[in-house]
């Protein structure tokens, strides 16, 4: 969620100086992956310990960084409440999303964000334990590639939420990443097959990981992926199957009641079964019966793969109804496709496959590792958008609706889900009293028909509308979801032109004002000269500007009067007059303003290069055109 | 030539009518996907990915009017001064009262079949509705027709023929819901 803000000042400023080093990331629920492009082809890169799967588990201690990945792991059952894992169901949730479910000491008096209280008397928020993630697997790929990253594109569950993306980007940022996009991570998955295999057609994959489950329905053609739909459920996965375990081998056991009681009441106890059940559902993926001795209680259990099959079933089920739905809002049926992927490691599960096959009439295609696939197809992305290709492009859509509150908490949608991103609505909202200078704004994803049922974003309230009669000022509000499937807002009072200021209140997640709180803290734990790195940044985002202005200028300076152009000349002769200087900030000023001063010339290009776009249409359809070109229109409906 | 001169039409290079084949339109958006998809632009600078990122949008909210047919006629008839998409109380008014007869029967019937969980009684109102809308949907290409010809005339059967097609989506959408939900109950 954010105020149309783009343009992030030096957003891009990182990228031209590391020689393409971009990478792929699956921040996972229970593991997480870099991948990068070698030689044309992505792989995944292993860590110091030759795998390439990063546990997502962060243990703190009471001083001195936290550990990360499997040591962290490994402390699990001696200080359950330090050692946080599958943080990513905690990912832009407030706390009472998570109050009963979570196993870790909550801040009860943090609403809109989870804080856990871990060793040190410290308290995290997801977002920073996601960003220790991060940063580890930053490490492994800046040693693997030699110098720092330009860029990542990271990958979230196609049915995430607003509020559930912008906290994965943010845990970027704190990471030190540039995080090129947000890919959805059924999208990542057929794009690496579709690579791979160079397959086309018309393609489901069903994506089942730790903690989320999603589905998508894509269609690959001439180097373009179109995602036709998209569900799923963000509170399903392999975690589910371990937990529906861990009730059955507790049920099972010989210590009864006592047995169960014992595991409730200690967290260390109940977090070394599930380890314990999770492999015992590896096991029956290749064997019929498991026996064990579970921790903490004598006695042995056993399990066949049927009792686990049935104590799984409602779990598979809960996929029904997102798969229909996807497969109707993409105006298919089962029998159109050609193929169904799966990905993710809960699909291993024989059980699950049989009920895909099921479901979509076919044996399911998993000739891809179903851990990698997504990191690979991250990386693929990430030297897509680098290199600025336009022969593989990836089309995606916004998973839920957006819509607004209305009187009597009705929901009215101004986004319908599954539209192609990056998409708006415009919608035109007038006063109801006299000398009102003000409204409130209530912005909600989700399908549902009231307010309450649907996953609120957040709260605008939109400040300095001139007063006037009811009725006269007409204010005009611009959703926008951009190509991330993060939220932008702004307003614009239609009569007097005024940018109407907006007041965001996120209803989860972490306000700008914590974000920079946080970098600056991981600044100076880091030990880095900022100052040195900021003005090397400027000084390559201002070299770079330059040069795109000077070929700009040769190739259509025609387009131009002689006065604009020397409005032009004067703002690049002050940026490269800063740019030998030792001030960074006033680099970074003379850059927007030399970008300000651009802005036009830009555009007149862009025309210029539509209107040759265009020139290829048939006479008799240009005529036509011009024949009923009408005085200007509004795109959307105006309600009020 | 900025976003707000351009009809949806223009932009994806179209002629600015009614019929429409879905074959074009797919191909005009992905040739023009290619050219303005933020992606394709990665290395931008900021107010250049702003501007993009307004042609990208303007393109994928053209697509997705006139991809759908229902959204087509109704933006066709908002260039044309008319407007059915504010929902207000006036608008009704339009609506035939023997067609609004009709549908509260069959909402009527809806409601009794699926208290009585009579699943076969639901599927035939389901195909009862989905005929009345390929009709309506008939009725609309035909008036635009006559439109496209010069008979104005035509314009208010449109708009009547849209506001029936908005109940019938409304209760296909309930029927939809009610499906989701028998779904969920078999799961338990």
């Amino acid at each position: 969620m954010s105020l149309l803000q783009i343009a992030e000042p030096g957003e891009s400023r990182a990228r031209q100086a590391c020689h393409g080093r971009v990478v792929g990331i699956d921040l996972g629920t229970t593991h997480s992956l870099v991948a990068c492009v070698r030689d044309g082809q992505p792989v995944c890169l292993p860590g110091p310990d030759g795998e390439v799967l990063l546990p997502s588990v962060v243990h703190y201690r009471s001083s001195g960084p936290p550990l990360v990945g499997a040591e962290a792991a490994a402390m699990a059952h001696l200080a359950p409440y330090d050692t946080i894992a599958s943080v990513k169901r905690l990912m832009g949730r407030g706390l009472h999303d998570v109050m009963g479910k979570c196993p870790y000491r909550l801040n009860e008096r943090s609403e809109s964000v989870v804080r856990l209280r871990v060793a040190g008397g410290r308290e995290v928020t997801p977002v920073e334990v996601s960003a220790e993630i991060l940063r580890v697997l930053r490490q492994r790929a800046e040693q693997a590639l030699g110098g720092e990253l330009a860029g990542a594109v990271i990958t979230v569950p196609a049915y995430f939420d607003d509020a559930q993306r912008q906290a994965t980007k943010d845990a970027g940022r704190l990471a030190g990443l540039e995080v090129l996009r947000l890919l959805n991570e059924p999208t990542a998955a057929a794009l690496a097959y579709g690579l791979d295999r160079r397959r086309e057609g018309r393609f489901a994959v069903f994506d089942l990981g730790g903690g989320t489950f999603d589905i998508s329905i894509l269609d690959l053609r001439d180097g373009i992926f179109t995602v036709l739909a998209t569900a799923g459920d963000t509170a399903l996965g392999g975690d589910d199957m371990d937990r529906a375990l861990v009730e059955l081998i507790c049920a099972r056991h010989p210590g009864g009641a006592a047995f169960a009681a014992s595991v409730e009441a200690d967290p260390g106890l109940a977090r070394h079964l599930l380890l314990q059940a999770r492999q015992v559902k590896h096991r029956l993926s290749s064997e019929e019966l498991v026996r064990i001795t579970p921790v903490g209680g004598e006695g042995e259990v056993q399990i066949s793969r049927a009792d686990f099959e049935q104590a799984i079933a409602p779990l598979l089920q809960r996929t029904t109804l997102p798969c229909r739905r996807a497969l109707k809002d993409a105006g298919l049926t089962a029998a159109d496709l050609d193929g169904v992927v799966l990905v993710g490691g809960a699909t291993r599960v024989p059980a699950l496959r049989r009920h895909v096959a099921e479901l979509f009439g076919r044996p399911p295609l998993c000739d891809l590792d179903p851990d990698q696939v997504v990191a690979l197809g991250a990386a693929a992305q990430a030297e897509i958008i680098y290199s600025e290709r336009n022969d593989m492009l990836l089309v995606d859509v916004t998973p839920l609706s957006l819509g607004l509150e209305l009187m009597g908490g009705i929901v009215e949608k101004i986004i319908p889900r599954n539209s192609r991103v990056p998409t708006r609505a415009r919608q035109v909202f007038t006063t109801y009293a006299d000398g009102q200078t003000g409204f409130d704004l209530h912005v909600v994803q989700g399908e549902r028909e009231t307010a309450a049922d649907c996953r609120s974003l957040a709260r605008f309230q939109l400040r300095g509308i001139p007063p006037a009669a009811a009725g006269v000022a007409r204010l005009e509000v611009t959703f926008l979801i951009d190509e991330n499937g993060l939220l932008h807002v702004t307003a614009r009072e239609q009569t007097s032109g005024k940018e109407a200021s907006i007041q965001v209140k996120p209803s989860y997640g972490l306000t700008e004002e914590e974000i920079e709180r946080m970098l600056l803290d991981s600044y100076e734990h880091g030990a880095e000269d900022v100052a040195r790195r900021q003005l090397l940044e400027q000084r390559v985002e201002a070299d770079r500007i330059l040069n795109a202005l000077r070929a700009a200028l040769a190739a259509d300076g025609h387009l131009l009067e002689p006065a604009e152009r020397a409005r032009l000349d004067e703002a690049a002769a002050a940026l490269a007059a800063a740019r030998e200087g030792q001030d960074h900030r006033l680099i970074a000023e003379r850059i927007q303003a030399l970008d300000r001063a651009s802005q036009e010339f830009a555009q007149r290009r862009m025309d210029q290069s539509l209107s040759r776009a265009v020139a290829g249409r048939s006479l008799h359809d240009v005529e036509r055109a011009v024949h009923l070109q009408e005085p200007a229109t509004e795109g959307e409906p105006c309600p009020g | 030539m900025t976003s707000e001169e351009q009809t949806y039409f223009d932009i994806l290079g179209l002629a600015r009518r009614y019929a429409l084949d879905p074959r074009e339109l797919e191909e005009r958006y992905r040739a023009l996907s290619r050219q303005w998809h933020p992606d394709v632009h990665g290395r931008a600078s900021p107010a250049e990915r702003v501007r993009i990122l307004q042609r990208a949008t303007d393109l994928n909210q053209a697509y997705r009017v006139l991809r759908n047919d229902d959204e087509r006629a109704a933006y066709l008839l908002r260039l044309e001064g008319v407007d059915i998409g504010a929902e207000e109380p006036g608008a009704q008014a339009q609506v035939d009262p023997t067609f609004l007869a009709e549908m509260l029967e069959l909402r009527e019937a809806l409601a009794e079949a699926q208290a009585a969980r009579d699943e076969q009684a639901v599927r035939a109102i389901e195909a009862m509705v989905r005929r009345r809308c390929e009709e309506a949907r008939a009725q609309v290409a035909a008036g635009f027709v006559r439109l496209e010809a010069g008979d104005r005339s035509a314009l208010a059967d449109i708009a009547r023929r849209l506001i029936e097609l908005r109940y019938l989506r409304r209760f296909h959408d309930e029927l939809d819901r009610y499906e989701e939900a028998r779904l969920l109950d078999a799961q338990g």
